[in-house]
């Protein structure tokens, strides 16, 4: 029982890595997805890897599994029938959604359609007042006329949401009761079950959303189980969530909004143990796909959290782990927009066609068709699995799609493509970072994915980072961290109450009632049989505004004059000021229960004993096509220097260094990327 | 190199008198008596060393003055820069003196960088970080590429192939560490200049004498390299002063130095006269030792340090088969189950009488703290600034060391075998 292993769930690959705990040993493996079905890669890419390495099932301890399967229900709007009961007089909250405009300038912006059709929103007489009193029971007639109508309509699922729920859920439960009575089979969720906080549209929002992914999510797994059980291996995989930390197959079937952006959490985790090993503090993480760009902070060694989010335009409110994402990837697309500038993304070729190098019918220029025509991708190469590129129907397209019209060389219009996709993942890196009061020049640039080390130097110079760090393994890097991941739960709930008036103690056991919860789901037990540690966070803000900062809440006696204190340092740390003297207020309560369990070792680095230099090629840098020499990575030994230009490759990606910066390979084996002062 | 070397255990009646010659031999004037067995962090100071300096760094005026005083400071530094060629084996021409080992592997390394237009410097893991890391920060200042050799895990020494498989047309140098401070692993320094020469004729070769200096006959001249660097306080000297001999080619490479002096001329400003007496005074005592052990005695300085050496070569090898493999009862350290000792497990094959170990489950600085109140001084190397690449490369995070020189005792290697076993025993 020694093996672990991560299965990460792309578009267009499913990457595999395995450690085996006792000696540190690291497998990978990389197979194409099944969309249709994920699992079906995923039984055959575990079957390939135990195969060729000769690991028994029986050894296999653990697999952890990066799933989008929830997310693409709710991006391709392909989720169950699910329908939303609510309190009489709000149907159209979640049609109606926030007052601020997502377009600000945008006189016919369009807010989207929630995932429940408003024929299938449907209102019951009940009130609850905000201090918890019914001032309407529930109406159960009315009810059973909803359950009448929802039974035509063949519903798969029911959300039920009522105001002020998050104070006194008896009408929740209470319906769910005449539910499950009248639609037996079919799946309910109350709004307070999955979150506990004021904001009724949030609230409701993220209700649906789960009501909408959890008979996907529920049926992918419970076929992903059978699966794994008639290949033998272990079936009761663990599910990566949004909050960075993993859960059962049995939670994320029931919780499955909790994964919807768990995609990109994973090279945040990963992310955080490079940080831990190689002694960094500050880190930006940044994964370059195929399609989209993904980026993540992680300051004085911890990551960034956020409860509200929104996954295509719909409030999102779960836990998770702060991550921006754009469309912006190898496989982003070159174009000329109607004023005649050149553009590109968020529109990709994806897996298919994909790139036109790719030879999959592509026309498209795409920026890994760029990257090719300046001959910082090798035509010929290891790239996903030994394909051979097409340079001259990438540099056709280039010219005819671009070049031309533009009247540009090829180079200069596929530099063009390079430095506006390069724009475009600045602007998502500043987006974290200046817009959130972090100066990127206290942080490193943790750069992944098989497109990110192509940009990783140019990005750095952009964004005035210090240096760029290229993991070992960028290529499978959050599949990684899918393996560094701990079972972690968290319980939130909205405690309106003035900080300056609040009992410490009393706090203090309103977090461990939280933490006790959450312990329960994490199968800790309600009496914390199996070790865990308790992280607390409160959400604060000033009376009176509606936005709320997070503060940390060290173990041991709550002291409030420190939580003011945190509270008016990241206050000012983000707008520049804060208001010493203005009195704040507690929000939310927030606990996180993570279970102990033994660290996943970082394997060792070992490189390959032959020569690195491996060749040299022209490369286009600083408007010329220059003589740069190519080396093997897994060639290089720890403390080996490289002078730019330099391209670096291996099988999984490839590194560019700049003419005027050096890479140098750090014990770990990292490559670690630094500019020389210029003379 | 291929020789084994002798085992022979200084006389009964010279032990005393070489250890009558060391201040604080027995014991340091805090804790009392001790066996150091930590001369590879430093060399315990000849008394004649500390009298020599006294005698000519009390001299008033500079050199360079017409009168006594100043003739004789000129005369101690030109006595002292003679005395370092003869250690060295080198020819008189260039003596390079400076601060440490760490000033002159960041001056020689950037004489062979400067000016060139990329290229790489050559380097292995096994290197101190004086000259890996002067190497990867000049690599990364002047565009050069910096390539590591890996060592040989299983003897804790650097394969000379290792090296040479590295070195190319466009090599502007290569450090080489004569033996390791962590490992004892000692480097066949002619072999590595002659692999390298044939690959690479344009290439500086620097040897890092710091730890062997004290353990064996540098011929510096015989072996080939460009520049062979060693620090005095590593061998019975002052601290404060490292000296290097330099090749023509290399010696004349652009450098730090008045406009007006001798292009072969490395010094900077004012140096100490009394480091270079005191370095003299190592020579002298070296001659001494030299004379006492060889029959006939050699006429030469020369002669005489080389007999000193060999002589001290044999000693330590005695020695550390005493530590290996115990004597008189006391288990040796390879006989501990719990104990993996970092590199040479044959003290005769290319090793010096410095050990690298870890005990299962037994933090290093716990272990240097036991052993130090059983009045046994080692230390432990640990990743830090220093070590942490070697000790990386060599798959650990931290080791103890302990190592001898030639007037360590076998009653102090036994006192160290005790120390173990009693700290091994089950309580
Ligand atoms: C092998 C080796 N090289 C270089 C040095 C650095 O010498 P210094 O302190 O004179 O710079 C040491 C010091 O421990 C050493 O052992």
């Amino acid at each position: 029982m020694t093996w672990r292993i991560g299965i990460d769930t792309g578009g267009t690959f499913t990457d595999l890595v395995g450690i085996n705990s006792a000696d540190g040993r690291l497998l990978f493996h990389k197979v194409h997805s099944t969309p249709h079905d994920p699992g079906e890669a995923l039984c055959t890419g575990v079957r390939q890897l135990c195969a060729r390495e000769g690991v028994a099932p029986a050894a296999i301890a653990l697999l952890i599994h990066g799933s989008t399967v929830a997310t693409n229900a709710v991006l391709e709007r392909k989720g169950a029938r699910t329908a939303f009961i609510t309190t009489a007089g709000f149907r159209d909250v979640l049609v109606i959604q926030r007052q601020n405009r997502p377009r600000l300038y945008d006189i016919r912006g369009r807010r989207p359609a929630p995932v429940v059709p408003r024929e299938l929103i449907c209102e019951v007489g009940e009130r609850i007042l905000g201090d918890g009193t019914v001032e309407t029971p529930l109406a159960a007639p009315e009810l059973a006329a909803v359950i009448e109508r929802l039974r035509a309509a063949r519903v798969e699922s029911v959300a039920v949401g009522f105001l002020n729920s998050y104070v006194n859920p008896a009408h929740e439960l209470a319906a769910r009761d005449q539910l499950a009575r009248g639609l037996p089979g079919v799946k309910v969720c109350l709004s307070h079950e999955v979150i506990r906080s004021q904001g009724e549209y949030e609230r409701f929002s993220t209700c649906a959303l789960n009501s909408y992914v959890q008979p996907k999510m529920q049926g992918y797994l419970d076929r992903l189980c059978g699966q794994l059980r008639a290949a033998g291996l272990p079936d009761a995989p663990f599910i990566m969530k949004s909050n960075g930390g993993m859960t059962t197959a049995a939670v994320a079937g029931e919780r499955s909004v909790e994964t919807l952006l768990s995609g990109p959490a994973g090279g945040v985790v990963a992310g955080l143990r490079l940080a831990a090993d190689t002694g960094r503090a500050n880190l930006i993480t940044a994964d370059v796909g195929g399609t989209s760009f993904d980026v993540s902070v992680i300051h004085g060694g911890r990551p960034a959290y956020a409860s509200r989010s929104e996954i295509n335009g719909l409030a999102l409110n779960v836990p998770m782990v702060d991550i921006h994402t754009v469309g912006a990837g190898g496989g982003s697309i070159g174009w000329i927009d109607a004023g005649g500038a050149l553009r590109a993304g968020p529109q990709s070729a994806g897996a298919v066609p994909g790139p036109v190098c790719y030879g999959r019918g592509g026309t498209e220029p795409t920026v890994t068709d760029a990257n090719l025509v300046l001959g910082r991708l090798a035509a010929r190469s290891n790239l996903a699995g030994g394909m051979d590129l097409d340079l001259a129907a990438a540099r056709e397209a280039v010219r005819v799609r671009l070049a031309d019209r533009l009247n540009l060389g090829v180079e200069e219009a596929a530099e063009g493509i390079i430095r506006v996709v390069n724009a475009r993942m600045t602007a998502a890196i500043r987006k974290l970072t200046v817009e959130r009061g972090h100066d990127p020049a206290q942080f490193s640039l943790c750069i992944f994915g098989g497109a990110g080390p192509l940009h990783g130097a140019e990005l750095a110079e952009e964004t005035g980072m210090a240096e760029v760090i290229v993991p070992v393994l960028p290529g499978v890097f959050s599949a990684f961290g899918l393996l560094l991941s701990e079972m972690r739960e968290e319980q939130m709930q909205t405690w309106l109450k003035p900080l300056a008036g609040t009992d410490a103690a009393e706090l203090a056991a309103r977090f461990d009632a939280l933490a006790r919860e959450a312990a329960v789901r994490l199968g800790a037990g309600a009496d914390g049989a199996r070790r865990h540690r308790v992280d607390r966070r409160l959400q604060l803000r000033f009376q009176g505004q509606s936005h709320t900062l997070a503060v940390d809440v060290p173990a041991g006696p709550i002291g409030l004059a420190a939580v003011a204190a945190q509270f008016h340092a990241a206050h000012r740390r983000l707008y520049g000021y804060t208001f010493e003297a203005d009195p704040i207020e507690i929000v939310t309560v927030w606990a996180v229960v993570t279970l102990d369990t033994p660290p996943t070792p970082t394997p060792p680095y070992v490189p390959a004993a032959r020569p690195s230099r491996i060749g040299e090629r022209p490369v286009y840098l600083e408007g010329r096509m220059v003589p740069t020499p190519v080396h093997d990575r897994f060639a290089l030994v720890p403390g080996t220097v490289i002078a730019g230009p330099a391209i670096i490759e291996q099988p999984d990606t490839t590194t560019l260094v700049l003419p005027h910066q050096h890479a140098a390979v750090d014990p770990q084996g990292n490559l670690v990327l630094r500019s020389r002062p210029r003379t | 190199m291929s020789d084994p070397a002798p085992e022979k255990l200084f006389s009964p009646a010279l032990q005393p008198a070489v250890r009558e010659r060391f201040l604080h031999a027995d014991g340091d004037p805090f804790t009392g008596p001790r066996a150091y067995l930590e001369n590879a962090g430093g060399g315990l100071t000849l008394k004649a060393v500390f009298a020599a300096d006294q005698r000519v760094g009390a001299l008033p005026d500079n050199a360079g003055r017409d009168n006594p005083a100043s003739r004789e400071v000129g005369r101690a530094i030109q006595a002292g820069r003679a005395d370092v060629a003869t250690f060295l084996g080198a020819p008189a021409g260039t003596i390079l003196s400076e601060q440490s080992t760490t000033a002159c592997a960041f001056r020689l390394l950037e004489a062979a960088a400067l000016g060139r237009r990329g290229g790489n410097l050559v380097c292995s893991q096994l290197d101190h970080a004086s000259f890996y890391d002067a190497a990867g920060i000049l690599a990364a200042r002047h565009g050069l590429e910096r390539r590591v050799a890996p060592l040989n895990r299983a003897t804790g020494a650097l394969d000379p192939d290792a090296v040479a498989a590295l070195v190319d047309a466009d090599t502007a140098a290569v450090t080489v560490i004569h033996a390791s401070n962590i490992t004892g692993g000692r480097t066949d320094l002619a072999a590595v200049a002659a692999r390298v020469r044939a690959r690479a004729p344009q290439a500086m070769i620097i040897a890092d004498g710091a730890q062997h200096a004290q353990h064996g006959l540098v011929d510096a001249a015989g072996c080939g390299v460009d520049a062979y660097v060693f620090s005095a306080y590593k061998i019975f000297s002052k601290p404060g002063f490292a000296f290097a001999c330099l090749s023509e080619r290399l010696a004349a490479r652009p450098h730090a130095q008045l406009a007006g002096k001798a292009a072969a001329d490395w010094d900077l400003g004012t140096r100490d006269p009394g480091g270079f007496a005191a370095f003299s005074a190592v020579v002298d005592y070296l001659c001494w030792l030299g004379a006492q052990t060889a029959a006939p005695a050699p006429a030469d300085r020369r002669g005489l340090v080389a007999a000193a050496m060999h002589a001290i070569e044999a000693h330590e090898a005695a020695l550390s088969r005493r530590l290996l493999h115990g004597a008189d009862g006391l288990p040796g350290l390879l006989a501990h189950a719990r104990v993996t000792l970092h590199g040479q497990r044959d003290h005769r094959a290319g090793r010096e009488a410095v050990f690298a170990f870890s005990v299962a489950g037994a933090p290093t600085g716990r272990l240097v703290q036991e052993f130090g109140r059983r009045g046994v001084i080692l230390h432990d190397r640990v990743s830090d600034a220093y070590s942490g690449h070697t000790l990386a490369a060599l798959g650990v995070r931290e080791v103890v060391r302990v190592s001898l020189a030639h007037y360590n005792t076998p009653a102090e290697v036994d006192a160290f075998l005790r120390a173990l076993r009693d700290l091994l025993a089950p309580a």
